[in-house]
């Protein structure tokens, strides 16, 4: 053998063992349909045994419990929009079409988030794993929804955050699934840890001069801008940030303020798919006996920050916002329900009052 | 007139009869689900040295065991089943490449292949080194390479997959060997 074919050899092992055994989803075969049953009278009973090998195909793949009951894609509320939503509900983490019927469960419990990259395949899931300390999983959904088992983001040390995964929005993953980053509190200061998941690194940043921990995760297009909000150095209002994560010095670059005029604050912001635009969750001003407010979704130049495009009513405060790969899709949830906006209009997808965290 | 009347058939007879025909029926069904067994995860790893990221690959042996099934009927001779499934991957790993050539016009992203830089912490830099010069090669070649040194394919085997001449695989292997030496910097001489 030739020292080529040795290296050749050894580089295909070595980019084989990156599929580890176990680890690969499911088959699940569609049904034969009656028609076909009925013009091939040779089949016997086509139906039960296309039933028959479909349960011994998804049941031989089956690892740790995972169900896949029925991953056919379920009704679209409007075209265009993702056909899955990867949901965490009561610390179990489901997959969803786009009406809030479930079509499979991802083995494990206690899950706390979910972050999607985007292309509505590869979704990381957050745990807790310990006092403060979280542990993370990569999930990829088949093209009919049918979930891969979790496979652990392996980091160089317990990953801490005190503040939690909670809302608004403090975990987030770039498109490219090779970075997840966490904004919160840690040792009771402001802090955003970035994790590297192909080689479990982190880099952490704590924010000097900042009492609030910061929130709002997103990743610009690019893979490597993470924006977030953040309070004001000494005690100056929140703004929004960009923080470069490729360079080794971590500077963020302040886009604008999260106040708007009216005294209107944006609470949540994520930068949308084409990167040019950013959607933010607005409160208004409280006014009233009970201080009312108003809650909307509203686009804003990534440049200038400035409002451009649709602006869509909410009917409350969600301090959430999940884009889908277009921007023209958003995942909200509001006490617990989860609802969408859809090119500008929001609706209820599901009378459940127990969503977490969803993505898609 | 009275005609003659059938002998009526004993119900353990047509029952011997219909089991008969549905293990008959059930057997493709049977060996497929064998082979998917046994060769998820190699067809997967196969797929993944010619499109270069796991998810793809893995869609691209989900899509071709869906098929298989679909086509079931057709597929009545276990030995033509492996063969079969294994040329469809590699269709639809060409169908893959072919459609990321437009990808800029979909915009439409993949995850980047095992053999970027991003992945060099992973596959480590020698290895990746060797992609990367078989990113430089035709296609067909990559595919050869991919059948010989990785699923341990003979010739024969890759001529039926690649839909090709026995003679063809050996001169494609051997010039894409001499090839891939050349871009590594190695002598091809044989040991």
């Amino acid at each position: 053998m030739t020292r080529t074919e040795e290296r050749l050899r050894d580089a295909f092992q070595g980019a084989a063992e990156t599929i580890r055994p176990g680890s690969l989803t499911p088959l699940t075969v569609p049904s034969r349909g009656r028609a076909r049953a009925r013009a091939r009278r040779s089949w016997g009973v086509p139906v039960v045994v296309a039933g028959a090998l479909g349960l011994i195909l998804v049941g031989t793949s089956l690892l740790g419990g995972r169900m896949s009951p029925r991953p056919a894609a379920g009704p679209r509320i409007l075209a265009g929009a993702p056909d899955h939503v990867l949901a965490i509900r009561d610390g179990r983490a489901l997959v969803e079409d786009g009406a809030g019927h479930a079509i499979a469960r991802i083995s494990g419990e206690h899950y706390e988030a979910v972050a999607g990259t985007g292309d509505g395949r590869v979704f990381f899931l957050a745990t807790a794993s310990g006092k403060n300390t979280h542990t993370f999983y990569r999930v990829t959904l088949a093209a009919n929804g049918t979930p891969s088992s979790p496979e652990m983001v392996r980091t160089d040390d317990p990953v801490q955050m005190d503040s939690g995964l909670g809302k608004p929005e403090r975990f987030a993953a770039n498109r490219d699934g090779s970075k997840l980053a966490l904004v919160g509190a840690n040792g009771g200061r402001s802090e955003i840890t970035l994790i590297d998941v192909r080689t479990g690194g982190q880099h952490s940043m704590e924010e000097v001069g900042r009492a609030l921990p910061a929130t709002s995760a997103t990743w610009a297009p690019d893979n490597r801008t993470l924006g977030y909000i953040a309070e004001g150095k000494d005690g100056r209002p929140p703004a929004l940030y960009l923080l470069d994560t490729n360079t080794d010095r971590l500077t963020p670059r302040l886009l604008r303020s999260a106040t708007m005029p009216d005294d209107a604050l944006i609470n949540v912001f994520v930068v949308d798919p084409d990167g040019t635009t950013l959607t933010a969750q607005v409160q208004g001003a409280k006014h009233g006996p009970r201080d009312d407010a108003d809650y909307r979704l509203v686009r804003l130049s990534a440049t200038t920050g400035r409002p451009t495009g649709w602006t869509a009513r909410l009917p409350s405060d969600s301090f959430f916002v999940k884009p889908d790969t277009t921007g023209r899709h958003f995942l909200q949830i509001i006490d617990g329900r989860l609802g969408r906006v859809d090119d500008g209009r929001f609706s209820w997808v599901s009378r459940a009052t127990d969503y977490t965290d969803a993505a898609w | 007139m009275v005609g003659a009347m059938r002998p009526p058939r004993s119900s353990t007879h047509e029952r011997e009869r219909a089991d008969e025909r549905e293990r008959a029926n059930d057997a493709p069904a049977a060996e497929l689900v064998r082979l998917f067994r046994e060769h998820q995860l190699g067809l997967a790893r196969t797929a993944l040295m010619i499109v270069g990221d796991r998810a793809t690959a893995e869609d691209v042996v989900q899509d071709a065991f869906v098929e298989a099934h679909r086509r079931i009927d057709r597929l009545r001779d276990p030995d033509r089943m492996l063969p079969y499934i294994r040329a469809s991957v590699v269709n639809r790993c060409r169908s893959v490449l072919r459609r990321r050539k437009l990808a800029f016009s979909i915009a439409r992203v993949h995850e980047p292949p095992v053999w970027s830089a991003e992945s060099a912490a992973i596959l480590g830099e020698e290895r990746r080194e060797v992609f990367l010069a078989l990113q430089g090669l035709p296609r067909r070649q990559r595919e050869a390479l991919v059948l010989r040194y990785y699923l341990d394919l003979g010739e024969s085997e890759i001529a039926e997959v690649m839909g090709i001449r026995g003679s063809t695989v050996r001169s494609t292997t051997a010039r894409a060997l001499a090839a891939l030496a050349t871009r590594l910097g190695e002598s091809h001489d044989q040991d």
